[in-house]
């Protein structure tokens, strides 16, 4: 009896070390499949021109130069606006942005997934089928509704549109409900008012979804050259993104469109990398669960 | 010292509770956090109403009149109802049919190829085996890249055709599997936030019936049919869902195209709302039909 198990339990640990391996390598391939377009991108930047034109084209690059970093060095250094003012720009409306879209969703968030007041149901309802609805639809119509509230020309425009988030709320909402609200009675016994419910507990509490939100949203937000495009008529006031797309459209440019594709993406990955701990692990230890 | 801090806060909670008890014979405490509730939600939903629900409601006008660009830019509101024109238009049109029906029929067997990697790397990816937080980084990255991605290097056609379709064609390094590579790796690149929610479901599972049933002998393939399958199956639902969705609104989706392209805005309005509402259709109709699995 004891001699049958061992042998169970034996081949029970072969069989494991074996799946393990077929994971690995299954999900390697499959990872380096959803990396193709970065990789290639990066070998890219620094093909030299006869490369970049070649037919078939090639995946990797064969002669790497650093001629188009030089390339996009000197188109910046030709430009109207010095190129620092666009980034500056960029980094002010991107840290402003993603401070405003984080306070405003997550204050949305709160009551509708602990205060249940009349209508929250429906509210969530309207989230919930407002993320299917087609955006092309009302481009006109909030165009209009833009230039009528003389947001056009100025620096909320980029910010202000996009503050209300469906998506994001309804992140935040599933987050919320894992919270429970023992933590938010507790804090009300001890007197706590609701904006102190809010700052000490909810808040922080939120953090995961916090670092999620920042995630999803930073590319967006980083390379949105649209609203540049559509509303700012100051070059002074355009983005970084803006500019690297003025960049392209020239066959002579092609290597400098290529590094700046490669610049706008790197922050991106820096910060996924960074926020990337708290992410992925977000649903399975979220503080309580 | 310190003993007296203590103490004259004391007396100040206790005068504040006073207080308080006075003020909720006026607002009853029901009321008061209803209230509390709508003002912390009010930024959001003034946000919601004006930059969504108003341009929405204005194109819904703006598909049963014939619009013209001298009179958005004067200002001067919609003048010509013209009633249902723009949707017999549209519905008349050949070619935008063609392309609606081909991104359904696109979405019909792209969801359920979708779904099913990511239930299956999800359920991998939960595995214990070194580096597993890598590989969640793997998958979890074109999320924030695709946009950034599609919309810098290949600034000519975004929409139109996917990143890989543009990387692998008749490129040399890849020969005779471009085609499929693109497709693969086009499927890949959509299913990563389907992913994230299988694995946050899959959190849910409780470990400890793995550990029964593998006690009682049970293999991989039926502990994933018998206990992983039967907690996840609501967001299976979901992630149909999601993906129906995604597929429908995806800026790669041509109808997206064909919609940006319209000059003529009173049809293009038109035309988002008949593509929107077969969405609804199709996905309420899905939804009719796994409802029972929805618990």
């Amino acid at each position: 009896m004891l001699q049958v198990d061992v042998d169970y339990l034996k081949k029970a640990k072969k069989r494991r070390d074996y799946s393990g391996i077929v994971i690995i390598v299954f999900l390697t391939l499959a990872g380096i499949v959803s990396f193709l377009p970065l990789i290639y991108m990066v070998s890219t930047a620094f093909k030299p021109p006869e490369e970049m034109f070649l037919y078939p084209p090639t995946f990797f690059v064969r002669n790497p130069t650093l001629q188009n970093f030089s390339d996009l060095t000197t188109v910046t250094s030709n430009s109207l606006v010095p190129f620092s003012r666009y980034l500056f720009n960029t980094i002010v409306i991107t840290i402003a942005y993603l401070f405003c879209l984080i306070w405003v969703d997550t204050m949305a968030c709160y009551p509708l997934s602990k205060h249940k007041f009349p209508g929250h149901k429906v509210l969530f309802k309207t989230v919930t089928t407002a993320l299917m609805f087609v955006t092309a639809a009302a481009g006109i119509p909030s165009y209009l509704i833009i230039t009528n509230l003389h947001l056009d020309n100025t620096w909320l425009v980029y910010i202000i549109p996009g503050l209300a988030s469906t998506t994001i709320l309804f992140l935040m909402k599933q987050f919320m409900d894992q919270v429970p609200n023992d933590i938010f009675e507790a804090g009300k016994i001890d007197g706590a008012s609701e904006w102190k419910l809010y700052t000490k507990i909810a808040l922080p509490l939120l953090k995961n979804a916090q670092a999620t939100a920042v995630i999803l949203s930073f590319g967006g937000i980083w390379g949105d050259s649209a609203t540049s495009n559509t509303y700012i008529y100051e070059e002074q006031m355009r983005t970084l993104a803006f500019f690297m797309g003025t960049i392209g459209g020239n066959i002579a440019r092609t290597g400098a469109t290529a590094v700046s594709s490669l610049i706008m993406t790197l922050p991106s990955i820096i910060i996924f990398v960074i926020q990337q701990s708290r992410v992925m692990d977000t649903m399975a230890h979220s503080g309580i669960k | 010292m310190e003993d007296k801090k203590t103490k004259n806060k004391k007396v100040l909670t206790k005068k504040q509770l006073a207080h308080r008890r006075v003020k909720t014979t006026f607002l009853s405490f029901e009321r008061r956090r209803n209230l509390e509730g709508i003002i912390f939600s009010v930024p959001w939903l003034v946000g919601l109403v004006w930059f969504l629900f108003i341009p929405l409601f204005m194109s819904v006008k703006m598909s049963f009149y014939q619009v013209n660009g001298q009179d958005l830019l004067c200002n001067s509101g919609l003048s010509t109802w013209v009633g249902f024109e723009n949707y017999i238009s549209v519905i008349q049109d050949p070619n935008s049919g063609q392309v609606v029906l081909n991104s359904f029929l696109n979405a019909l067997y792209q969801v359920p190829v979708i779904v099913g990697f990511a239930l299956f790397v999800a359920v991998l990816l939960k595995q214990k085996f070194p580096g597993r937080v890598y590989f969640r980084v793997f998958f979890f990255i074109p999320v924030i890249l695709s946009g950034v991605i599609m919309s810098y290097l290949f600034q000519d056609d975004v929409g139109s055709i996917s990143v890989f379709n543009s990387i692998v064609a008749g490129n040399q390094f890849f020969g005779f599997f471009g085609e499929i590579m693109a497709e693969i790796g086009h499927i890949m690149w959509r299913s990563s936030v389907e992913i994230l929610i299988f694995l946050a479901a899959l959190q849910s599972v409780p470990d400890i019936l793995y550990e029964v049933v593998d006690l009682d002998g049970a293999t991989a393939w039926e502990s994933f049919w018998h206990i992983t399958l039967p907690y996840v199956s609501p967001f299976v639902i979901l992630n149909c869902i999601y993906a129906l969705v995604d597929s429908f609104v995806d800026s790669t989706n041509p109808v997206m195209n064909l919609l940006n392209g319209m000059t003529a805005y009173g049809e293009r309005a038109a035309l988002s709302w008949l593509y929107m509402l077969m969405t609804l259709l199709v996905i309420l109709v899905f939804i009719l039909f796994t409802r029972r699995w929805l618990k």
